[in-house]
């Protein structure tokens, strides 16, 4: 049985949990830089991390 | 507005709905402020939280948006603009204001109302309501709505670009220093937490293991799979808090982990160097996911079960204390409470948040109303709750357990005695009987709030569990607040790593890269050193150390929001049409220099040793030329003096860059003012959306 909700909520939550991210990014690169290779899963992530940290992230 | 709208039968029935609110809200307030009974319950807090929330959001940030701002919802954001697949990503509001939420929630919220209800519960609960709705929730949504505007850029780019250099370099120098400040004194909870207790520390120590051995599984097993990762986790987290009570009952194991707080601060320091020093993927990154879910989880069960139980409050609305002689931090009602209060109010720091990650994902710039004010709308709710559950103790035990040895007297019997005296009865047994409860040896001097909280938390919680398991949630919930001051740690070592590699790197080109790991380690050493200096000396400090550092951590915070709204303030001034606006932001800024110069002057100005750091030295330095006290006070005395002085550095340093941001955002405004050419506004021009996500 189809449930739409359920399904909204569920993506909502991979989203906020960065389970996404890799597919986000390779759709990106699909639409705008076709002729890229993209980066595996594993060198995405580690790639992200690197980003991320390098700023302000977490409040007092 | 809705009030300006035709008189239909909605419109009627939605002013009769907003007058109910204001109603209740007036209510609960004045019912908050004029009881003076024994106790009281927490619902009423809950409702007037509530009540001033809601109305603020539905009129005060709609006015914000609509007539100060200008939120153009048919404009691209730079995430949209500027897609990159990873940095720029339009994203879902909800996950935006999740995101946001859990980077602005951190320990302060938890902390500062802990230690603010010396006061009573009056004070710091009628800030938290007034100063988050119109200064907080105020920075945080101009700060993130100027930085979409801007393209994502950060408060120190902002700084430079609309209060030119000196301005600009003054803010960067703020952000570096409050970064130490702020480290040591979350490790100074911590170990305070942590001190003589083996069931805490052997929690918090596995808290490392769990974290490394996530992060493995997502780098190498299943990478990038957070939520499995998570899972894994928190369910070792959870296992860690019961094994940690295993420990604590072992003869030869608890031995292996129980420390006064010296030792401990250093292993503080060995930690933090590694975490700044080895990949984020390794202990970071895991630990930061951790501490996430955990802390959204824990703060929600708190929420749900303040609500259903609706806990009794024993502390008085007011107490003595607040001419200034309280144990737990010195410094009258003025304007210490809200320097205490800090981020449950309004936190600087916030503004780094919301000119950082958030607005490069803002889909639209409608969501960042309720992204910016509603975010910070959480934020005051969870000091609220803080509030509550620090009041739930009965004062008496507040104090036995927040007051350091240095005040109340080095043994128990003398501190009981001491804290009864001043009108909070608590007995020996009480405490020994609360302390067996809690799976402690003792309570006594677990000074910097934590402990305190997690007393009051194991009380709520416990309710919901039939009043058992008492030791477990004590130390859930220490374990609980740890994993995220850890996090801050971590990640503040690192930002501040970063920041003074850029600054070496001026002065010798290799030191700035942050591939060269000599650069890397003598850095990460020094911002370690640098923190860990204040961090060790707080542990040795016979007033605990929290009593002079959590004042330094709460005007370098709000020094760090007066900065930002001196940039906020500077962008409306500069514009013609929203320059009558300009208050939104002014008003908040005048009152924040206001307590914090007045907070500064105490410090470095008043006669009274306990409160003022140069009387304090000088009575030190009196005291040694006389010879007089211990052989162990005199040996000790030079370096309590020369902490004095380092003390009052900071503080005196923090004045001067308030006041340089001041006098560089009064010099535009008088430029405005009299007609004269101002550095042009740096806005991006406007394109239109093409996105409909909402």
């Amino acid at each position: 049985m189809k449930r739409p909700w359920l399904q909204t909520l569920t993506t909502l939550w991979r989203q906020f949990n960065g389970d996404t991210a890799y597919a986000c990014y390779c759709q990106h690169l699909a639409i705008h830089h076709a002729q890229q290779t993209p980066l595996s899963r594993g060198e995405f992530y580690q790639a992200e991390l690197v980003r991320r940290w390098n700023s302000v992230r977490r409040c007092c | 507005m809705e009030s300006q709208s035709a008189p239909t039968r909605s419109g009627w029935l939605a002013k009769l709905l907003w007058g109910a609110v204001a109603i209740i809200g007036a209510a609960a307030v004045g019912g908050i402020a004029l009881h003076r009974g024994e106790t009281i319950n927490s619902l009423w807090f809950v409702v007037a939280a509530a009540c001033v929330y809601t109305i603020a959001y539905r009129f005060y940030s709609v006015f914000l948006a609509t007539r100060v701002l200008l939120l153009d919802p048919t404009r691209a954001t730079p995430a949209e603009r500027l897609s990159d697949g990873r940095d720029f990503v339009p994203t879902h509001r909800w996950i935006v204001f999740g995101h946001h939420f859990a980077a602005i929630a951190g320990p302060g919220p938890l902390i500062g109302p802990t230690l603010a209800a010396q006061f009573g519960y009056l004070p710091g609960t009628l800030w938290i309501l007034i100063g988050g709705v119109l200064g907080g929730c105020v920075q945080d949504f101009v700060i993130l709505f100027f930085s979409i505007r801007r393209n994502g850029r950060s408060l120190g780019q902002m700084a430079r670009e609309e209060l030119g250099r000196v301005g600009g370099g003054a803010a960067t120098l703020g952000v570096m220093t409050i970064m130490i400040i702020l480290i040591a004194v979350l490790g100074l909870v911590v170990v305070n937490a942590m001190k003589h207790s083996p069931w805490a520390t052997s929690t918090v120590a596995a808290t490392i293991p769990i974290a490394l051995l996530v992060g493995v599984y997502l780098r190498f097993v299943r990478p990038g799979r957070v939520l499995e990762g998570s899972v894994i986790g928190v369910a070792l987290l959870l296992a860690a808090v019961v094994g940690g009570g295993f420990v604590d009952h072992h003869p030869d194991l608890r031995g292996w982990f129980d420390y006064p707080a010296s030792p401990l601060a250093l292993m503080i320091m060995a930690y933090g160097f590694c975490a700044a020093v080895l990949p984020v993927w390794l202990l970071l990154a895991p630990r930061d996911y951790l501490s996430t879910f955990m802390k959204l989880g824990t703060i929600g069960a708190l929420a749900c079960a303040i609500v259903i139980l609706r806990p009794q409050m024993h502390m008085p609305a007011l107490t003595q204390f607040i001419d200034g002689s309280g144990p737990v931090f010195a410094g009258p009602l003025f304007p210490f409470v809200f320097i205490t209060i800090a981020c449950g109010a309004i936190s600087g720091f916030h503004s780094l948040v919301a000119s950082g990650t958030t607005p490069k994902l803002i889909a639209n710039e409608g969501d960042a109303r309720m992204i910016g004010y509603g975010g910070m709308l959480m934020e005051s709710f969870v000091a609220i709750m803080a509030m509550i559950a620090a009041c739930v103790l009965e004062p008496g035990v507040y104090f036995a357990i927040n007051s350091p040895p240095g005040i109340v007297g080095a043994d128990a019997a003398t501190a009981v005695a001491t804290i009864t005296a001043w009108g909070f009865p608590v007995t020996l047994e009480q405490m020994q009987n609360l302390a067996r409860d809690m799976g402690e040896v003792t309570l006594f001097a677990r000074t910097g709030g934590a402990p305190s909280l997690a007393v009051g938390m194991a009380h709520i919680f416990s309710s919901l569990s039939g009043g058992s398991l008492l030791a477990l949630w004590y130390h859930f919930a220490i374990m609980f607040e740890a994993l995220f001051i850890l996090t801050t740690l971590d990640a503040g070592t690192r930002v501040a790593r970063f920041m003074l590699q850029d600054l070496l790197g001026s002065v010798y080109a290799p030191l700035g890269r942050t591939g060269w790991y000599p650069g890397v380690l003598m850095s990460s050493a020094l911002v370690v050193a640098a923190w860990g200096y204040f961090l060790y000396q707080g542990t040795r400090d016979p007033l605990g150390g929290i009593n002079s550092l959590w004042p330094l951590f709460g005007i370098a915070n709000q020094m760090l929001a007066a900065i930002a709204l001196c940039v906020a303030t500077t962008i409306l001034v500069k514009q013609a049409s929203r320059r009558r606006y300009a208050l939104v932001t002014a008003l908040p800024l005048v009152w924040l220099v206001t307590i914090t110069s007045s907070a500064a002057g105490y410090k470095l100005l008043s006669a009274n040793p306990r409160l003022g750091l140069l009387a304090h030295a000088q009575d030190l330095q009196a005291k040694l030329s006389a010879g007089t006290g211990t052989p162990e006070f005199l040996l000790q005395a030079p370096r309590l003096i020369f902490n004095d002085h380092l003390n009052a550095a900071m503080t005196l340093i923090f004045l001067i860059i308030a006041w340089v941001v001041v006098f560089a955002t009064l010099r535009i405004v008088v430029q405005v003012l009299r007609g004269a050419p101002t550095s042009p506004l740096s806005e991006a021009p406007y394109e239109a959306t093409a996105l409909n996500l909402r």
